[in-house]
């Protein structure tokens, strides 16, 4: 006999399901089809965002609710068991009854491989049922007992979205491998664009401070023009005297036979 | 002068105000300022060329907390997901690392593995990087209890001055301990939970061990078990027969105290023979070897606190269990007399063994483990 301490813990989570489903495992075998959406967006450094929606007959979505409602670790357990231990972030779970739908959400850094340079998504056994260059989408049927779900040999209808980053290039299916492989751009230091153009920033302002330091210089050590004082105002200028000239320029009176005005220096 | 003719430039400055000289040293004095604020930004900038003393990663060693001996081969085969540690790098600084390599060693266990080579892991970057240890099969085959052993990592890459070394302990259970569900106590809401490992059990099928093979062999002698079901079937009834004719007896498992609640001490078929005596999961695991051992496809079938062995015939397909642990004669008899005859026969306990799948079928609470599957998915007889 298997020992009795499994026997009692067997019998008390029967005893819970039987509660909590009613006729949820005798209805089992002919549960519908589960239609499930993975969608996966890798970005440039291979993390993976999943979102998974599975999606219910309304049946066994009140039952996955009740059993969810008692036992809140249902839905993640698989997830975080100890095959997965440090590898899933930021799990979310989500009932969605309009839809009767689950919706777990979460991330798994470093999900695309990268050895060599090339990044690696493993785990898709059959080609891609459509191929955009960057989004793949793959469509597999299978059975999963009730590790997995609620009901013993449910029949899942996959459809496996993967979108790369907008970077990634040759991007294809390997069949050899089962995986999907692509190419980014070589790796460089993070420190941002200031830091790639550093010696190009660094002789443009290097320029430009020298050249506004020497027009500062020049500017500096220009004299400036001293500006002639407006004759004082006076009494109503007297008429200009016949036979005398004056300078056109600043008023002054000349002397007859000079060139120049001996004020302002502007030719007579 | 004309104002589009720039030469004059300095003319006009040299014939310009006092108001206008300010007006463009202050102007100038701001832009050198600036000029010279961004040169001096530029030029204290991190170099983007590579240099490996920046390099700055965070790296995490997690290890199993138990390990299945009797399953040590799955343990050793990275196309398994059955990894005994795991290292997660993470790079959080600004410059890639180039060429980390990573190895592990369990105990004495194992040598150094030759370990995986990263190339290049990139600022924000995270790799997982398993170990799959090849385990020293005669060192195993001497863990009879729980036995703890540390499992070491080292890893280098270039910028590193030498390399670091991590080290986890572990548990490696004795050869014959069986964890039917590594899923924590919280987490078992489905059967299939409480036999989370079940597919294990198929590493302790072994027909190809000398004593089983030989036991089977002589039960099943002169029958062409590949060929007709009569004769599969008559050798399923032989090989009952021949425990029963060997004094086999039906006993309660032994305690697997060191392995916690979920467990189970499993005896290998020879084990089982030769101590004529077993668990139903015992006397389920050698029915099974023996049928392998003559070319009948087998199973064992896990209902709730049972374990009963089935056959797949090679004409029909057609399957047959057997209440194995009624080769006991006088344990059936005492326990059960009201369900079979004296005698006990194979048919009898043929069609009992029906009745009991047949219910837990349609109770949804069955796993049928199939060793020929497990075998070619890499859990590989241990012996």
């Amino acid at each position: 006999m298997v020992k009795a301490r499994r026997y009692f813990t067997l019998i008390a989570a029967a005893a819970l399901l039987a509660v909590l489903l009613a006729a949820g495992l005798t209805h089992a075998a002919e549960s519908p089809t589960v239609n499930e959406t993975y969608k996966v967006t890798v970005d440039t450094v291979g993390d993976g965002h999943v979102a998974d929606t599975i999606k219910y007959s309304k049946d066994d979505y009140e039952a996955i609710k009740k059993v969810q409602s008692k036992k809140r670790g249902f839905l993640t357990r698989r997830y975080t068991d100890e095959d997965t231990t440090g590898e899933l972030v930021d799990f979310n779970t989500d009932m969605m009854d309009d839809s009767h739908s689950v919706v777990i959400t979460y991330d798994k850094p470093g999900m695309a491989y990268s050895t060599k340079g090339d990044f690696v998504l493993y785990g898709y056994s059959a080609k891609p049922k459509e191929d955009s260059g960057r989004t793949f989408t793959f469509e597999e049927t299978s059975t999963v007992n009730s590790e997995f779900t609620l009901f013993t040999d449910q029949t899942f209808k996959t459809t496996s979205v993967i979108t790369l980053p907008p970077e990634a290039t040759s991007a294809h299916y390997d069949s050899a491998d089962k995986a999907l492989k692509y190419n980014m751009p070589a790796a460089k230091a993070a420190y941002g664009f200031w830091s790639d153009q550093k010696v190009l920033f660094s002789v443009i302002f290097g320029i430009l401070f020298l050249a506004f330091a020497a027009l500062l210089v020049f500017v500096y050590t220009r004299k400036p023009v001293e500006v002639a004082a407006l004759p004082a105002p006076g009494p109503t200028p007297e008429a200009p005297q016949a036979g005398h000239k004056f300078c056109e320029q600043c008023g002054s009176k000349l002397t007859s036979g000079e060139h120049f005005c001996t004020n302002c220096g502007a030719s007579a | 002068m004309p104002s589009g003719r720039w030469w004059l430039l300095p003319e006009r400055i040299t014939a310009m105000s006092n108001r206008l000289k300010l007006l463009l040293v202050v102007v100038l004095c701001v832009l050198m300022v600036a000029s010279g604020g961004l040169f001096i930004f530029s030029v204290t900038r991190p170099s983007a060329a590579y240099d490996p003393s920046k390099v700055r990663l965070d790296v995490k060693l997690l290890t199993r907390n138990e390990i299945l001996t009797c399953a040590y081969k799955v343990y050793g085969d990275n196309n398994q997901d059955m990894w005994v540690a795991k290292t997660i790098i993470k790079n959080v600084g600004k410059m890639p690392a180039r060429n980390f390599k990573i190895s592990y060693k369990v105990g004495d266990l194992t040598e150094w593995n030759s370990g995986e080579t990263y190339a290049e892991i990139r600022p924000g970057q995270t790799v997982r990087d398993y170990c799959f240890p090849p385990l020293n099969q005669q060192k195993v085959e001497a863990i009879t209890t729980k036995t703890p052993v540390e499992l070491t990592v080292r890893y280098d890459y270039d910028g590193l001055k030498e390399a670091e070394e991590e080290s986890e302990k572990l548990f490696l259970l004795g050869k014959n301990d069986f964890v039917f569900t590594s899923l924590k106590e919280a987490d078992i809401i489905t059967f299939a939970d409480n036999f989370d490992n079940y597919r294990f059990i198929a590493a302790f099928i072994t027909p190809n061990e000398e004593t089983t093979k030989a036991f089977a062999n002589a039960a099943a002698g002169g029958l062409e078990t590949r060929a007709t079901d009569e004769d599969a079937i008559a050798a399923f009834e032989s090989a009952f027969e021949a425990l029963r004719t060997h004094g086999v007896k039906y006993i309660m498992e032994p305690s697997g105290f060191w392995t916690g609640g979920a467990s189970q001490y499993v005896q290998y078929p020879k084990e089982t023979i030769e101590r004529n005596s077993g668990t139903c999961l015992d006397l389920a695991i050698t029915m099974s070897a023996m049928m392998e051992a003559v070319g009948v496809k087998s199973y064992v079938a896990l209902i709730p606190g049972h374990a009963i062995p089935v056959i797949e015939t090679p004409q029909s397909g057609d399957t047959y269990a057997i209440e194995s642990t009624f080769l006991d004669k006088d344990y059936a008899v005492s326990k059960h007399g009201d369900v079979v005859s004296p005698d006990v026969t194979a048919s009898e306990c043929i069609s009992l063994a029906k009745q009991e799948l047949e219910k837990a079928q349609d109770d949804g609470t069955i796993i049928y483990i199939n060793p020929e599957f497990w075998w070619k998915e890499g859990v590989m007889p241990s012996w």
